[in-house]
């Protein structure tokens, strides 16, 4: 019952932060348009048709862009020692975590909101109403993972001396992996799919990385806010 | 609601650091209602006993009951009943006064949210801002908003880490004022540097140096012995090292 | 016996195991005809035992790095960043191993094959983790982060095997489970005898690695207990 109720409190404190600075949305927006229209110039040269590369130029974006988000998660509870103030409060650990998540999930989702139309506008020519249902499930999906270690990671990094600096370092390898299904999904997905077998073998892989990344998250969260 | 017994029972309580022990076995009663100093050097330890009490850091070993919780196993009941009140503000710069005190106050489950804040904004005299962000205030409009959010959820244990450091003249009567009115049914547990300004207040006093208690008063503290005591402590050589 | 004895009888064990069997794989088993890959075949008698030790010392990380958590002692923290390191060390050889083993075999120094895709991944991860420990000078809070993100990698490390393999699975021979695995029985001896060689190896270096790394804790105390001496 408090629980909730202090779910609901950390997580509203922290969009009510977010939107008085709204500078981090409007970098990070710029940020991944900006990284999509690099990409166009950097593949142009020897490619007519960008669609083999679309995917992958659509979750470089995305994860570089959750880079900048996530490392922003931290920072208003390392003023003033605001953690501090929040670890003096009788809340279990994880909901925390759970209340961090779901700020950097939100954050995440209202940004593809926008930038995923730009995207498919720009390398994809629009996309049919299935084709764009999928690609919604599986960024879900993806978002999911990215900000279930990302949280943690990023809690992390806050902690130590390089800051902002050791986050990419944590997080990149560990997302490789997890990179590699949503990829291949996602184009199989926008290339018009391989056989059916291999896009679900991929997903239950994407579900299961989503899990084992929650879980952890979840687990180990206690550990590292108390440090 | 658990009233009996001591507010504060420490068993050698032990905090490291990596290999080196900041606080080497400290042992401690507290009854309620007393107002207890904490004293001694910089680097002694007094900032890490109070952040172990106040279930901010684990302990290495040992163990403390706090108003009759054990800080092992139960530090979620302590935190209901304790407020901090420290050198750092822990307020949220880009929120309200009123946006940070509901925050704090929805995390304490505090019933009476509303009435509770107009309460305190008043006693801390800072109801014209209620609705201003706090990005701007003064460093003693801080300090007197940290004070209402430390006392929101009624706590029975209040600990001080050096409160008056940084504050305006204004600011100082007013924390000794709430201290004042909070004496009769609430405990204390003060760090502090200023033992002119403390001794009136204090109904028990401890020195630490090195992690361990070198100096434990047991009762009211004559002041004559306490003093001699603490310079004792601090100063070696030239150097006064409590400053 | 002490433990020094105990460190140094490992150590002439696993270096006399290793120098038999490498008289045993180049001096006694013939080369294999170049059908099955001729001369380049005998990477494969360290190949494989280096590969599973440096699993081995990840997975040996993994596990301190829970024992950690659970009872907070630093034994376990020094145990699972030694193991680490050693860990690095054997997948960089693997590393070289490998990437021979490619250019003999396809004419290639490096293929994005599952197998050694996944080393490298699983490399970077730990470059991370020593970066990490680098970053932190707090001694509990160092082998904390430190722990929660060795198991985190450890984690991700299988599934991304898994990964790679679902990508594709083009080059990478499969030596042992396959029906007809190639090997004749005696080359399973030098096999074993480098395996055991390796693990012995490991052993002692872990032993060797664990007091070094005591005694720099020990020189780190004398240093702190100095300057605040001095102080």
């Amino acid at each position: 019952m408090s629980a909730t109720k202090q779910f609901w409190a950390i997580l509203r404190k922290d969009l009510l932060l977010e939107i008085r600075s709204k500078d981090v949305f409007t970098s990070t927006f710029l940020f991944s348009i900006m990284a999509l229209v690099i990409f166009h110039f950097a593949f142009s040269p020897n490619l007519k048709d960008l669609t083999p590369v679309a995917a992958g130029m659509l979750w470089v974006a995305v994860l570089f862009t959750s880079l900048l988000g996530l490392n922003r998660s931290f920072v208003h509870e390392k003023d003033e020692q605001c953690l501090d103030g929040l670890l003096l409060t009788p809340v279990d650990r994880p909901v925390i975590f759970l209340a961090k998540l779901a700020g950097n999930l939100i954050f995440l989702i209202v940004l593809q909101v926008i930038v995923v139309p730009i995207f498919a506008l720009f390398f994809l020519g629009g996309l049919t109403g299935a084709a764009a249902l999928k690609l919604a499930m599986v960024l879900l999906l993806g978002d999911l993972g990215i900000c279930g270690v990302g949280t943690l990671l990023a809690t992390i990094s806050a902690n130590t001396r390089a800051r902002d600096l050791l986050l990419p370092i944590l997080y990149l390898p560990v997302m490789t992996p997890f990179m590699m299904q949503v990829v291949s999904y996602t184009n199989a997905l926008i290339m018009g799919g391989t056989a059916a077998v291999d896009m679900s073998s991929w997903l239950y892989l994407i579900i299961a990385f989503d899990i084992i990344f929650l879980l952890a998250g979840y687990a180990l969260y206690d550990f590292v806010i108390g440090e | 609601m658990n009233t009996a017994g001591p507010a504060l029972e420490v068993r050698s309580l032990t905090k490291n650091f990596g290999r080196r022990a900041i606080l080497a076995g400290i042992d401690l009663t507290l009854d309620r209602g007393e107002f207890l100093l904490l004293l001694g050097p910089n680097g002694a330890g007094k900032t890490t006993l109070l952040r172990v009490l106040a279930t901010l850091l684990a302990p290495t070993a040992g163990d403390a009951s706090v108003l009759g919780y054990s800080l092992k196993s139960d530090p979620t009941e302590i935190r209901r009943r304790i407020g901090f009140i420290s050198h750092s503000h822990l307020l949220y710069r880009d929120l309200t006064t009123y946006e940070n005190l509901r925050f704090y106050g929805e995390m304490y489950g505090v019933e009476d949210l509303d009435d509770r804040i107009t309460e305190l904004l008043e006693r801390v005299e800072l109801t014209h801002r209620r609705y201003d962000t706090v990005r701007d205030f003064s460093r003693g409009m801080f300090q007197r908003l940290a004070i209402a959010r430390a006392l929101l959820h009624r706590p029975e244990l209040l600990f001080l880490d050096e409160p008056q450091t940084g504050l305006d003249p204004h600011a100082v009567d007013i924390l000794d004022g709430i201290i004042e009115e909070l004496r009769a049914d609430h405990t204390f547990v003060m760090v502090t540097h200023n033992l002119e300004r403390s001794l009136e207040l204090g109904t028990k006093a401890i020195i630490l140096k090195n992690g361990q208690i070198v100096y434990d008063s047991a009762d009211r503290p004559d002041p004559a012995e306490l003093k001699a005591t603490y310079r004792r402590v601090c100063v070696t050589g030239d150097s006064n090292e409590c400053d | 016996m002490n433990r020094k004895n105990i460190t140094i009888g490992l150590s002439i064990l696993a270096g006399v195991l290793l120098v038999i069997s490498l008289y045993g794989i180049f001096v006694v088993e013939p080369v294999l005809p170049a059908a099955q890959t001729g001369f380049s075949q005998k990477i494969f008698y360290w190949h494989l035992p280096v590969a599973i030790l440096s699993f081995i010392a990840f997975l040996a990380t993994l596990v301190f790095s829970v024992m950690y958590l659970i009872k907070k002692e630093l034994k376990y923290d020094v145990a699972a960043y030694c193991s680490a390191e050693l860990g690095l060390v054997f997948g960089v050889v693997l590393m070289v191993f490998g990437m021979t083993w490619d250019y003999l075999a396809w004419g290639v120094w490096w293929t994005w094959d599952p197998r050694l895709t996944t080393y490298l991944i699983l490399l970077l991860l730990f470059g991370a983790y020593f970066f990490l420990r680098s970053m932190v000078t707090e001694r509990s809070r160092q082998a904390t982060f430190a722990a929660v993100f060795g198991i985190i990698a450890a984690l991700d490390v299988p599934v991304s095997f898994l990964s790679t393999r679902l990508i594709k699975n083009v080059l990478h021979p499969v030596v042992i489970g396959a029906k007809d695995s190639g090997l004749e029985p005696s080359m399973y001896i030098w096999l074993l005898l480098s395996m055991l060689g390796f693990t012995l190896l490991y052993v002692a270096l872990l032993l060797v690695k664990i007091d070094i790394e005591n005694m720099q804790d020990g020189l780190r105390d004398v240093k702190d207990a100095i300057e605040n001496g001095g102080k």
